[in-house]
């Protein structure tokens, strides 16, 4: 086999430790809240300048598996998502970490990062050129289609179903803010012009988050309620693994094939993992609550979708979300074209590419099981330094993104209502997701209409659009039926002592 | 501080529904831009701001009929706390208003203490020298590590 | 030692321009780059900012602050003190077309020009199962229908250069806008729009394995990634666009400090491994003063005014 001679340059002492530092250090950034692998992609790109392709760009993909992963551990200890595709794992780990259990929660967290990174990328290596056709699928109606599916998450996710619902709507009205995607009209932005594109995301989430964690800490601290500062072993308990078998497959699959369209990303692939797996589990109750495969769920969703992101770029030269995009610029700086003729021009490149990835992912493990104990000891900061520390972070966090001083105030705004949704029963999840999905389902509704002018019927008729559209009715419909069942047959009882 | 739900959603119902008239009176303002399409740039809007509205109207009738339970209470924190989240609030806008004029280490050196005295802490020596090390230490990390700038 | 040579570098090049300019730079020059990390304006500064640091003593930092198709940015950087430290990566969508539709705090007027080291080519191409693939074809074919033309948004300069060369060439296009070219080549290449404006680049890798057809060349002259591939002129359309990178920054810069930036992008431009490094990146490479780059950006506002008038977005967001 020729390509396994491409693979050897990679166990060069100095190709090994690029990816390991890259992997470290993505990992770090990763973790710390405000701080995403898109922006530790983008800032260390210079870096790569004088390295050989394979070098720069198997660290680029370093900071990119090691930045995903490093997201769930403010996730997890602080409840503030490091990343945004991480956000989902709040649900599960930090009621995890909560009951003491946050070293365990951790393990679950990298154990899930680590299959769904090395499923991805054996699809990665194998099936590439087949499974990019996806992306090329994917049109106007096709993303309207998936993201209206994603949107149904909210259903299931929200406690009670009308807040919910309200959440969503006010999350995509939300969305609108900024220039018009179709026309460039500006929209809701009082003249403005930092808000020329809108709430930015990250900050909002920040706020959301993170911020708002900050507040209920305030009361925690002002009750003298004690903080936990349990943390458990770092292995999950056999039960554990075997409950979270199915999640951890269930959830590569699904952000394998999430990553390979363009455009979605890994914060949708850990939304639609967490309502997947939870729909197909025997205690869907469970989730939530602090279960270890609500963890498996979404960290191996967002990892899955690092490598399958690749797919498209290296297949196509499609970049599937925006650190790819990021990278797809590593690439041509190197003065190589990503694309179907890659794998015939500079084969090394790409075999070295897939052994990166199978590397990374083996360092973040590594990495990741063995940092544990020391991120653990965040717990052990007293809690009023760690929730100004916090502050502090949300805010360089929030303005490093896009240096930009209006995201600042988006943050604050967006913690102070994220206290109060909390306070009132809103679900926080829900405004998330529709600020996730808002854009892409108005802008390929738009878009869509504007190629078919106007025809709906058009529109919708494509086998893809339609699978998710019926999925979405399905996906939709269910709570409300099994909603209207559970009243009824609480009515039912109830309705004797109150005909007295 | 205890706030029984059912009153809670007759607030929030209200208050969401005066958002969708703010929300209305904005969209108006929206131009409709060169759109040969049916769905211009404030046909989202105005279905959202719709169900909201309607969702919002549900919402109150639903908490007009139903009746007090002891387990639907929300806990609200007691005053000296809200004043303290109230200033806190402040205390961060006043920081993001800061933050380009005067720069980041000393608009982070004087939140940081006063965010500290705020929740409570007493030990001077704590807040003094944390915020210290912690702000030098960010700045550092972010602008020799990460070459993010800050003003 | 390295550093004395440096020095010296910098020494005979400050005395060339005049001894005035010897404590300039003191500190680190920032250029603000109105997109994000990664994307083409972005990664071509860096390149500049490296040539200038080993061309000169001094260090110049990339900042990136995206938003507003790049208002936001530019903003920023138009706005700064005008002592030579801050400045700005020139594009043409923030500096050009966003202030006529409005909705931006500057004008082009506001724009000291510092020199051009680039221009990006732009070439319409063929998507994947379009009902055409050469220049006769598309143009015949647009009579009948107006072909779906894709761009990177709304009000973008892919938007305006496919709209001006309809207008020149007495066809009618739809334009589709998407969030960002990779979108619009994601599309493309899926065969979800009919045709686009590419970068040579992009389009010479995606025509090699049969994902686009290039229909022809937005310049005067054939070019040399695309010698079959004829020019928009050649067919007897006066039509011509480029996209360019250059250095920008605020008005009312004192003299000597605008001299020796002037002097510092011409010697960048002309360094060897400078244009090694951006043709690789598949960028034109060529050096314009500020003069001959403000004439430039002058003349294609007047292209995008007409356009933008056409398609009423003249002033919109005012």
């Amino acid at each position: 086999m020729e390509s396994i001679a491409f693979l050897t340059p990679l166990f060069e002492p100095q190709i090994l430790l690029t990816i390991a530092a890259g992997t470290l250090g993505g990992l770090i950034i990763g973790a710390l809240p405000g701080l995403t692998a898109t922006m530790g992609v983008a800032l260390l790109i210079p870096l790569t300048f004088g390295m050989t392709p394979v070098m720069g760009l198997n660290m680029l993909i370093g900071i990119y598996i090691g930045g995903i992963y490093g997201g769930c551990v403010s996730s997890i200890l602080l409840r503030t998502p490091g990343t945004p595709a991480s956000a989902a794992t709040v649900l599960d780990g930090y009621p995890m970490a909560q009951r003491g259990e946050a070293g365990r929660a951790l393990g679950m967290a990298t154990i899930a990062s680590t299959v769904g990174g090395l499923i991805a990328a054996v699809v990665l290596a194998t099936l590439a050129p087949q499974l990019a056709g996806i992306a090329l699928e994917f049109g106007a109606s096709e993303y309207f289609a998936l993201a209206l599916f994603g949107l149904t998450i909210i259903a299931s996710l929200s406690g009670d179903l009308l807040k919910g619902a309200i959440s969503g709507l006010l999350g995509i009205l939300i969305s609108t803010v900024g220039a018009d995607p179709i026309s460039g009209v500006l929209r809701y932005t009082f003249n403005v012009q930092g808000f020329a594109s809108g709430f930015a995301f990250t900050p909002a989430l920040i706020g959301l988050f993170a911020l708002s964690e900050v507040f209920t800490q305030m009361e925690r601290i002002a009750a003298k309620e004690e903080p936990i500062k349990i943390v458990s072993g770092r292995w999950p308990s056999r039960s554990e693994m075997k409950e979270s078998r199915g999640a951890l497959l269930r959830g590569s699959i699904i952000g394998t094939l999430i990553g390979i369209v363009p455009g979605t990303g890994s914060g949708t692939a850990s939304w639609i993992s967490y309502n997947e797996c939870r729909r197909a589990s025997k205690t869907p109750e469970k989730f939530g609550t602090g279960y270890a495969p609500g963890i498996a769920a979404t960290e191996s969703a967002n990892n899955a979708v690092c490598a399958a992101a690749l797919i498209p770029l290296l297949a196509l030269g499609i970049p599937g979300d925006v650190v790819t995009a990021v990278l797809m610029g590593g690439l041509l700086i190197q003065g190589l074209a990503p694309g179907p003729m890659l794998f015939q021009t500079n084969p090394d490149v790409v075999v070295g590419i897939f052994g990166g990835t199978f590397i990374a992912t083996i360092f973040m493990f590594i990495f990741g099981m063995a940092l544990i104990p020391v991120f653990s000891r965040i717990l052990m900061i007293p809690r009023r330094l760690l929730a100004m520390s916090i502050v502090i972070f949300c805010f360089i966090g929030s303005f490093a993104i896009n240096l930009n001083p209006v995201d600042l105030y988006t943050m604050v705004g967006f913690g102070v209502l994220g206290w109060g949704m909390q306070k009132f029963g809103f679900s926080q999840a829900a405004l998330c997701i529709a600020l996730i999905l808002g854009p892409l389902l108005e802008s390929n509704l738009r878009r869509g209409l504007l190629q078919t002018h106007d025809d709906v019927i058009a529109f919708v008729s494509t086998p893809i659009t339609l699978l998710f559209l019926a999925l979405t009715v399905l996906s939709a419909g269910w709570p409300l039926v099994a909603g209207a069942l559970v009243r009824r047959r609480a009515e039912r009882n109830q309705s004797k002592p109150e005909s007295q | 501080m205890i706030l029984r739900e059912r009153k809670a959603d007759l607030w929030i119902g209200c208050g969401l529904l005066a958002f969708c008239g703010f929300a209305s009176w904005r969209t108006t303002f929206i131009k409709q831009g060169f759109n040969p399409g049916a769905a211009g740039p404030s046909f989202v809007p105005w279905l959202t701001i719709a169900l909201i509205g309607m969702l919002s109207l549900v919402l109150i009738v639903r908490a007009l009929r139903m009746e007090n339970e002891a387990a639907a209470n929300i806990a609200i924190p007691g005053r000296r706390v809200l004043l303290a989240m109230a200033g806190f609030t402040f205390l961060m806008i006043g920081y993001a208003a800061s933050f380009m004029p005067i720069g980041y280490l000393p608009s982070t050196l004087a939140t940081f203490i006063l965010g500290l005295l705020l929740l409570g802490e007493r030990n001077w020596l704590i807040i003094v020298l944390f915020p210290v090390g912690m702000t030098l230490a960010i700045y550092y990390g972010f602008t020799k590590l990460l070459s993010v700038w800050l003003p | 030692m390295l550093k004395s040579i440096l020095m010296g570098a910098a020494f005979a090049t400050t005395a060339a321009t005049g001894a005035f300019a010897a404590d300039f730079p003191q500190r680190p020059i920032q250029v603000v780059v109105p997109y994000s990390a990664g994307g083409s304006t972005d990664l071509s500064m860096r390149v500049v900012a490296e040539t200038f640091e080993r061309l000169f003593d001094g260090q110049m930092v990339v900042r990136n602050q995206p938003g507003g198709g790049g208002a936001i940015g530019s903003s920023a950087a138009l706005n700064a003190r005008a002592d030579g430290y801050t400045l700005g990566a020139g594009a043409q969508g923030p500096l050009v077309i966003k202030p006529l539709i409005g909705g931006t705090d500057y004008k082009l007027d506001d724009v000291e020009f510092i020199g051009l080291y680039a221009r990006s080519l732009q070439v319409m191409v063929a998507c994947a199962d379009a009902p055409f693939s050469d220049y006769d074809a598309f143009v015949e074919y647009a009579k009948d229908k107006a072909p779906q033309v894709g761009n990177s948004g709304a009000g973008g300069a892919n938007q305006i250069s496919a709209e001006a060369f309809a207008d020149a060439a007495g066809i009618t296009i739809e334009s589709v806008p998407f969030n960002g070219s990779s979108e619009a080549r994601t599309a493309c290449i899926g065969g979800h729009i009919d045709a686009m404006v590419a970068s040579p680049a992009e389009a010479l890798a995606a025509s090699e394995a049969g994902q686009m057809s290039p229909l022809f060349v937005m310049e005067d002259e054939r070019i040399d990634l695309f010698p079959d591939t004829p020019t928009a002129v050649e067919k007897g359309v006066d039509f011509t666009w480029s996209s360019w990178k250059g250095l920008i920054g605020p008005k009312g810069m004192d003299e000597d400090t605008r001299a020796w930036l002037r002097d510092a992008v011409e010697k960048v431009a002309n360094d060897e491994q400078f244009r090694k490094t951006l043709t690789d990146m598949g960028e034109f490479v060529v050096y314009e003063d500020g003069e001959a780059f403000e004439a430039r950006a002058r003349k294609d506002m007047e292209t995008s005014k007409k356009v933008l008038e056409k398609l009423h977005m003249l002033e919109m967001n005012n």
